[in-house]
């Protein structure tokens, strides 16, 4: 991934948690004490295909899926299903962001439907460990880890 | 007078948050009715009154491009206004979804000022 392709990714990421989830997102290093594994991690991914095909994964607590639950829709509380649903939807408008941002307007692509689930602490360890995951924190505390495996989507406006 | 809307979205987190949005924003709102995909939403349609419809495209079962060409080819539903809120940005399924007369396209995510406004110009569009 070229510093292009991952500054392109990094500002939809960040932008997309502001303006869908009125939380303020940076990139974050690996190393960092926030990327720890939370205890309540889930996971939420979404498949796309056409001009190119792959899958978009993200990771974060159930808290901080809960907390941009109130953020929304003015609850005092979320339950973890309003979490989770949330968190899917989220996963949905990275993609749909991203594919434009790297691929540009021109080729069509078919999302699939997002599922959003419980994660495992090895999967959170894994996706931290793997060098093409890009991470973040959200409002300075909740950790969100982003893998996007991809083929095809080369050669795009910021390639 | 008060607007009754649909909000047609498979996420019940964007359903609530336009509805939110909507009543924030001091929209004298009716009913609010809501449904999962675009054949929930022709359900809705055949018993309740709707000034507006906000729909997703991308939904199982039915998608939002789907319910709008129900729309269209049906004599009670074919001038509702229908405004998209999606994550599709690829031209192609955009000027699809314009050429079945669409009031607006926003895409998510989306400021809640931009709901207000497409739903109040659709509402204008309503009243001429």
């Amino acid at each position: 991934m070229n510093n292009d392709v991952r500054q392109g990714i990094e500002e939809v990421v960040c932008d997309v948690i502001e303006i869908f989830g009125f939380m303020f997102g940076d990139p974050a290093d690996p190393g960092g004490e926030e990327l720890i594994e939370p205890g309540d991690a889930v996971s939420a991914e979404v498949f796309f295909e056409g001009a190119a095909s792959g899958r978009l994964q993200v990771y974060t607590s159930l808290d901080a899926a809960k907390e941009m639950s109130c953020n929304l829709l003015g609850l005092d509380e979320a339950d973890n299903q309003q979490g989770l649903d949330t968190l899917q939807e989220l996963v949905n408008q990275f993609c749909g962001q991203l594919l434009t941002t790297l691929a540009g307007t021109e080729p069509t692509f078919t999302l699939g439907i997002p599922v959003a689930r419980r994660a495992e602490q090895q999967e959170w360890n894994a996706a931290l460990g793997d060098g093409a995951t890009l991470c973040f924190v959200m409002d300075g505390e909740h950790p969100l880890l982003l893998r996007l495996e991809s083929e095809g989507l080369e050669g795009g406006p910021l390639s | 007078m008060e607007f009754n809307i649909l909000l047609v979205d498979d996420s019940a987190t964007v359903r609530g948050l336009v509805a939110r949005a909507l009543r924030l924003a001091g929209l004298p709102l009716g009913n609010v009715l809501q449904a999962g995909n675009g054949a929930e939403a022709l359900e809705v349609l055949k018993s309740k009154d709707v000034d507006v419809v906000v729909t997703d495209l991308h939904m199982p079962e039915m998608d939002g491009l789907t319910l709008i060409r129900h729309l269209r080819a049906d004599p009670m539903h074919k001038d509702l206004p229908v405004i998209v809120v999606s994550t599709e940005g690829g031209a192609e399924r955009i000027a699809e979804a314009r050429e079945l007369g669409i009031s607006a396209y926003l895409r998510k995510p989306f400021k809640p000022e931009q709901v207000k406004e497409a739903v109040n110009s659709a509402l204008g569009v309503v009243h001429e």
